[in-house]
């Protein structure tokens, strides 16, 4: 990973220690059960992790998004659900901070984030929009009084139940067009999400992301003023793609940290033997240097493009191409480093009870072809490729 | 007359083979780059808000009445106030036109369909005469 | 090369009648062109003549008859079709 300033370093080593001593031990349980993983959330809170972006002006930790990246990938390391409800909570707050206007009611909100370490969930997927996050159906009413309410029935909300605060989007008005969207918060007591389904699935088993119905009256001010189209551009997808392919990659990494572990043991088992694991594991490692370098080159090139004046390469096609194609590669490849652990490791990475166990890493990286589909993706990718000038 | 009015009505089918054929070359000759950023549906512009917002410049193009002034389809832009209406902003030609004929603000509402293939717009000023 | 601008209009002008029996200044948007459609035609003449009209040159009555267009492209110093 890129070098960090001291702060920084301090703010990864806390996080590694989170993931070493609370994730780690809780993590077969969080997925047996399928339960929330209320530990390690308590133990960011406990360092301030939940407030790391907020800038230092507003009292959070300033870090940079570098070093957010880095803290999905140490989670993912040691258990995928606790790592994918950071990164969920994280991009939200990144996409605030992003488009924060001076003196906006969102600036005393990071405020008291920050203080009272509070838990966002993004509530953008929608039914009857097909999975189109560009387009929703439920829209902002105004409710007199400078207040507006809303009503959005939600197929899946990660957390939703867990979290403090949701981030919403939604059309901007009744009688807005659906690709005319915005994004509300609403605090606990502004809303109430009634759970609609169950959450009982394959893998990231600890997200708890059933579905559910959304109500919620609000301040007109909880509205960010930026419209959606440009914060999903410049932010919310890019950022979310990223946050995602570390927390895969480190998945993936503790996956074949563990068929390396098993191979040494053998080796020592078996001294001076041959060992065809351990070629197996060869290969396996150049499938990990793929997907580390895919993921690597994607953050650098997001900061660099966020550098430019008014993040303008954000808004290129050939950026949402590229920022596609990391989630395309990363969720593609993240399971089959998974699937290779499984070949190097055998029967003792099959059974979930022993040092060597990938199954959970198995399942969880299965989720990453799925959280936005990647078909919905080629199709976007697809049009893009035939207008775009560059790619 | 107290008002101007203008209304235009187009295939959706127009815009997306002028993307297929001409790609960015066609967004930058007609849009601003903000037009083509609230246009994207996950990520690619969607054929059918940028024909809405093309009815909406040519509805404006009937208000201001050009005549033989070169009129660039960039000089009228249609934006969205921060959590408000959507609105024409006026540049170069465009705004010239309408400070000579000493129009007031032009209002828009726009809209397109999502199964027929069409887009609409229609745009409203008034003139010195309602005053 | 008034060959060249009929075929571009008959190809791209989306003309409710066949272009062939349209006199030299026919005015093409009474015949039919929408104002979307001549935007497909600028573009490609523009691509066909490899040249670019300038913003002063965007007017209405640049594309209004097979006659202006083909003075158009004089102005402009196309030269055959690319």
């Amino acid at each position: 990973m890129s070098v960090l300033a001291p702060p920084e370093q301090a703010f990864l080593t806390e996080i590694r220690r989170i993931a070493d001593e609370v994730a780690a031990p809780h993590a077969i349980e969080v997925d047996r059960e399928a339960r929330f993983p209320a530990e390690t959330v308590q133990a960011l809170r406990d360092v301030g992790a939940l407030a790391a972006f907020v800038p230092a002006e507003l009292g959070g930790g300033g870090v940079s998004f570098e070093a957010l990246a880095a803290a999905c990938f140490e989670l993912g390391r040691r258990c995928g659900a606790s790592a994918m409800v950071f990164a969920m909570h994280q991009i939200q707050v990144v996409t605030i901070v992003r488009h924060l206007d001076a003196g906006s009611w969102f600036e005393g909100y990071l405020r008291e984030l920050t203080s009272e370490q509070r838990l966002i969930a993004s509530v953008t997927s929608e039914v009857g929009t097909g999975g189109d996050m560009g387009r929703s159906v439920a829209a902002v009413t105004p409710a007199g009084e400078g207040t507006v309410s809303f009503e959005k029935q939600a197929p899946t909300v990660s957390y939703g139940t867990f979290a403090d605060d949701l981030l919403t989007t939604l059309r901007r008005a009744p009688d807005a067009d659906g690709g005319d969207q915005v994004l509300a918060l609403t605090a606990r007591g502004q809303h109430e999400l009634e759970t609609t389904g169950t959450w009982d699935p394959l893998g990231m088993r600890g997200t708890c992301s059933p579905g559910g119905v959304l109500r919620a009256t609000l301040p007109a001010e909880q509205i960010l003023a930026t419209p959606f189209p440009a914060i999903s551009a410049e932010s919310m997808v890019p950022v979310s793609h990223i946050l995602w392919s570390h927390l895969w990659l480190g998945i993936a990494t503790d996956a074949f940290d563990r068929a390396r572990a098993f191979v040494r043991a053998s080796a020592k088992q078996k001294p001076g033997q041959p060992l065809p694991a351990a070629t197996r594991l060869s290969h396996l490692m150049s499938e990990l240097s793929m997907l580390r370098a895919e993921v690597s080159s994607g953050l650098r090139e997001f900061c660099e493009a966020s550098d430019t004046p008014g993040r303008e390469r954000l808004s290129t096609m050939a950026a949402a191409l590229r920022f596609n194609n990391l989630k395309l590669s990363a969720s593609d490849q993240a399971p089959r480093v998974c699937q290779g652990a499984l070949g190097v490791t055998g029967i003792v990475g099959f059974k979930n009870d022993t040092p060597f166990s990938v199954g959970r890493h198995l399942r969880d990286t299965m989720s990453a072809c799925l959280m936005v589909a990647n078909e919905r993706i080629h199709e976007t990718n697809a049009s893009l490729l035939l207008i775009a000038k560059d790619v | 007359m107290p008002l101007r009015v203008g209304i235009d009505l187009l295939d959706v089918e127009e815009v997306e083979e002028a993307l297929s054929a001409h790609g960015e070359r066609y967004l930058a000759r007609v849009f601003t780059p903000r037009e083509v950023e609230d246009c994207r549906a996950d990520g690619a512009p969607a054929p059918a808000r940028l024909a809405a917002r093309f009815a909406a410049k040519e509805a404006a193009v009937k208000v201001l009445r050009p005549g033989a002034v070169a009129l660039p389809w960039t000089s009228i832009e249609v934006e969205r106030a921060p959590g408000g209406a959507p609105g024409l902003r006026l540049a170069g030609a465009a705004a010239a036109l309408a400070g000579d004929a000493a129009l007031g603000p032009l209002a828009l509402s726009f809209t397109h369909t999502h199964t027929r293939g069409l887009a609409a717009a229609i745009v409203v000023a008034e003139t010195p005469a309602s005053r | 090369m008034p060959d060249a601008i009929r075929t571009i209009i008959q190809e791209h002008g989306r003309m409710p009648v066949d272009v062939s029996t349209l006199p030299d200044d026919a005015d093409l948007y009474a015949a039919g062109m929408t104002s979307h459609a001549s935007v497909n035609v600028m573009l490609a003449l523009e691509d066909a003549f490899d040249i670019e009209f300038p913003d002063h040159m965007l007017k209405r009555s640049v594309f209004e008859s097979f006659a202006e267009i083909r003075a158009a492209l004089e102005e402009l110093g196309a030269g055959a079709p690319a």
